[in-house]
């Protein structure tokens, strides 16, 4: 069953805003995102993936409400965000929560882990005054941290202690659905092992769906059930982990793919398979976005934007399919 | 065959004297570098890695100081030179590539001066001359129209961009060694993957020996030739890349080859290093990793973090090393 809906998702940002721009009529806008759909089973993990600009994480962020949707709908348990009420949306807001991706900016400095952790259960009103130290103790417990760190600052951990604290909080809401935003790219690889390790554990304990959003395909590789390509604010590639890593389609996942340092005992010799760089967010190109890198475009790919369409169990935009 | 040794350092010591004590950033780090050679150095952050780098150059600030050590190029040592000799070798036979192009480049100068100055002060071009070198640098890192791309200043250019101009900076004086702290890190994967074959093709070209620090041992084992692996400022192994990749032998080495996720192999669950890097200001005894280590015997606390030579080229500083050399002469013997 679909726990999340996304249709036709854009969110455009103005690049002049004020008075100089009003009064000469000047909207340059960044188009981050340009209709995006997709759907997330519930239990589900779903990995949006592409470079820096494609609008992954301008995704995660109007899903949560952080951002207002320029154009689209955004659905969840089969109900619009949109028509819902104030109450309802405060209510969703425990249901939906976020990872970020920098535990060094996400934790205020001048609280101590107690206090970080306990804002929003009393925000919320997830348990009685009385509770709220063993429900505290309990989180650090689930997130691998000790109990004598409660009364520390933030300052005093490490980033991947940091991110631990970061998880508590968003486990604090007892939430069924996660974005979690590059939430391990601020670590080192070591590190990187085990916050990945628990993310899988938690989900497995208490039943989350996860959007994972990351640049690093190995990690999405491991992480995932179904896995989305972007590239400036599409998406390219969607369907199951398994069919596009084994098997990728559309010529940007593949050149992206082949981009990947792999650990090897062998010198590479062939390195840039993609030329050139992503175009300008702002004045998008016409046609396929990627025409101007791909080295199979035709004239069709410079006229029309292509539509997803069902080739071998996954969905693809592409003219040559 | 064995090619010219370029590069020679011994023991160097890299200390910072801050209030809260002296950090040891580096302990005694030793290697060699040849002629045309790629030596990856890999660590964590907080490994050494990069200071040794910037000590390399001597680009150690206070309250930075190189303590002890030898960095011999060419039979001369770089830390017994003067500021004069020492800019000499900056930028002349030795340059640097660094982690953030953007940090790197002068912002308020064109791109073109800032090429033009790297020939003009160091090969003496006249101003002419130093324009034609510099757009012909610009075309090599792949620029295209590179006598507009002169005038241009460094936020008028892409990431990927700015990095081909910065190896370019680098190239200008055609050094025999370059030290690459970083380059691809701010980078996307694709402009990471151009940018890596670019520096790769014009090194080759003109047999420049190569140090490339990074964070990513994948990434260095696509290019390097060996590979040094940095914890805690000790060098703790380092060898050929296929015997260091294939038989890492330093329990470090590999959890952290393990606790990269692979492409093609399907795993559960991720094998994981418990625990945390020490503080670089309170370093434990013997193995800086014991604390860490789950092979971990009575021996560690005393090692003194010596390299032992495993097989030849190849060594790690672990006292199960001791272990697998005497294995490996009694299968011999």
């Amino acid at each position: 069953m679909e726990l999340l809906q996304v249709e036709h998702l854009k969110k455009h940002f103005s690049v002049n805003d004020g008075f100089w721009a009003n009064l000469f009529n000047n909207d340059n806008q960044v188009h981050a995102v340009n209709g995006v759909s997709f759907t997330i089973k519930k239990g589900e993990t779903l990995s949006l993936v592409g470079e820096s600009g494609c609008g992954k994480s301008t995704i995660g962020r109007t899903i949560l409400g952080l951002y207002e949707p320029t154009e689209g709908e955004i659905s969840y348990d089969g109900k619009k965000i949109n028509d819902m009420s104030t109450k309802e949306k405060f209510g969703l807001k425990e249901k939906m929560q976020m990872i970020f991706q920098d535990p060094f900016s996400s934790l205020n400095p001048r609280q101590k882990v107690k206090d970080i952790i306990k804002e929003p259960i009393r925000t919320h009103n997830i348990v009685s005054r009385e509770e709220e130290d063993d429900y505290i103790l309990n989180l650090l417990d689930k997130v691998g941290l000790d109990g004598s760190y409660l009364n520390r600052y933030p300052h005093q951990f490490s980033g991947g202690q940091r991110q631990r604290i970061g998880i508590a909080r968003s486990l604090s809401m007892e939430p069924e659905f996660i974005v979690a935003d590059e939430p391990i790219s601020a670590l080192d690889v070591s590190i990187q092992a085990q916050i990945l390790n628990l993310l899988m554990d938690l989900q497995d304990e208490f039943d989350l769906t996860y959007l994972f959003i990351a640049h690093d395909l190995s990690v999405v590789k491991h992480i995932s059930d179904r896995v989305a390509i972007m590239y400036l604010g599409k998406v390219f590639e969607i369907g199951d982990k398994e069919k596009i890593f084994s098997n990728p389609i559309h010529p940007y996942t593949k050149g992206l793919f082949n981009s990947i340092p792999e650990l090897t005992t062998k010198t590479k010799e062939e390195f840039s398979v993609l030329s050139g760089d992503v175009p300008d967010p702002i004045e998008l190109p016409g046609g396929c976005f990627f025409h101007s890198r791909c080295k199979y475009a035709e004239d069709i790919c410079l006229r029309e934007k292509p539509e997803l369409k069902k080739i071998e169990g996954r969905e693809v935009a592409c003219h040559l399919y | 065959m064995q090619k010219e040794k370029i590069l020679e350092v011994n023991n160097l010591r890299t200390h910072f004297n801050t209030k809260e004590g002296v950090v040891k950033a580096v302990n005694g780090v030793s290697f060699n570098l040849h002629k045309g050679e790629i030596l990856g150095i890999v660590g964590e952050s907080g490994a050494g890695k990069s200071v040794t780098g910037f000590s390399l150059l001597r680009l150690i600030d206070s309250p930075g100081e190189i303590v002890e050590g030898e960095i011999k190029y060419k039979d001369t040592d770089l830390l017994k030179m003067n500021k004069k000799e020492m800019n000499k070798i900056r930028g002349e036979k030795i340059s640097m590539i660094f982690q953030d192009p953007m940090a790197s480049l002068n912002p308020v100068l064109t791109i073109g001066r800032q090429l033009m100055e790297v020939l003009q002060f160091h090969l003496n071009y006249s101003r002419k001359e130093a324009k034609n070198r510099a757009i012909e640098l610009l075309e090599m890192v792949g620029i295209s129209s590179p006598e507009t791309r002169l005038k241009h200043y460094p936020n008028q250019l892409s990431g990927g961009m700015r990095q081909r101009v910065v190896i370019a900076i680098a190239l200008a004086s055609d050094p025999e060694i370059i030290i690459a702290d970083e380059p691809t890190t701010a980078l996307d994967v694709t402009i990471q993957a151009q940018i890596i074959g670019l520096m790769k093709n014009l090194i080759k070209d003109r047999q420049t020996s190569l140090i490339f620090i990074t964070h990513d041992l994948a990434l260095v084992s696509e290019i390097a030739d060996r590979i040094m692996v940095m914890y805690a400022g000790d060098v703790i192994e380092h060898g050929r890349k296929s015997k260091l990749i294939s038989n890492p032998v330093h329990p470090y080495t590999k959890g952290l080859i393990k606790s990269i996720p692979v492409m093609d192999r399907d795993q559960k669950r991720l094998e994981q290093i418990k625990g945390l890097m020490p503080s670089p200001l309170d370093l434990p005894d013997g193995c800086k990793f014991h604390s860490r280590c789950s092979r971990k015997s009575h021996r560690c606390r005393n090692y003194n973090n010596e390299l032992i030579e495993i097989e030849k080229n190849h060594f790690a500083t672990c006292s199960e090393a001791r272990q697998i050399k005497n294995d490996l002469i009694a299968g011999v013997g």
